[in-house]
């Protein structure tokens, strides 16, 4: 049975990123360790293997000192491949050839931040949401 | 005042014609790029195990969506 699954925060970033650019043609995110978080368009999950797992890999051989953001652009014959490592994310996009590289960075590190802010932002509010429960216990025990 | 190239004008026009194909086939050639921190951009070196890999990577993927292109999933 077909099940029509909600989009996650991650899959709805990627659909951003793909309407920013009109020449990015799929794009993955993964954590840092590899693992797939979301893909879009012309890059379905299950045929890729763990091509992106080795993609991690080699940004991490390829920069392994690096603190801030990594970003590699691959020119093949038949397309291009950019990654951007930033913060606790792997973004991975493909293009044709005619495409100026900074552009494609330039809304990749945007997607990736608003991610980031995103999920900075989850975090505070369940720490909110952990001391909002722990208040009323505290409350009640010191009323006893 | 205007000096005379030795080719002349004819070796002039092949000079910048061959000059356009190289930057052409440079343009066109596979390259990674990497850049760290927001520093310089670097090429790594062709044949460069990394550029190996990284161009093998990247054409495997595009692959992957030239598939997808001409076999549309169904549904």
């Amino acid at each position: 049975m077909l099940t029509r699954m909600a989009a996650t925060a991650h899959d709805l970033a990627l659909r951003y990123l793909l309407e920013l650019s009109a020449d990015i043609r799929g794009a993955l995110l993964m954590d840092r360790g590899g693992v797939l978080l979301a893909s879009a368009g012309l890059l379905p999950p299950e045929d890729l293997g763990d091509a992106g797992r080795r993609i991690v890999d080699e940004m991490s051989a390829v920069a392994p000192d690096a603190r801030e953001a990594v970003e590699v652009d691959v020119f093949a014959t038949r397309g291009a491949l950019f990654v951007l490592a930033e913060a606790a994310h792997v973004m991975v996009c493909t293009t044709n050839r005619s495409v100026n590289p900074g552009l494609i960075f330039y809304d990749m590190h945007a997607v990736l931040r608003d991610i980031d802010r995103a999920a900075a932002a989850e975090r505070v509010r369940e720490a909110r949401g952990a001391a909002g429960a722990k208040e009323p216990r505290e409350a009640a025990g010191s009323g006893t | 005042m205007s000096r005379s190239r030795p080719g002349g004008r004819l070796g002039g026009y092949a000079e910048e014609v061959a000059a356009a194909m190289r930057r052409r086939r440079d343009v066109r050639r596979p390259r990674v790029r990497v850049r760290i921190d927001h520093g310089e951009a670097r090429v790594l070196a062709d044949g460069s195990p990394a550029a190996d890999r990284l161009l093998a990577l990247a054409r495997q993927m595009l692959d992957e969506q030239d598939a997808q292109v001409e076999e549309p999933p169904h549904g």
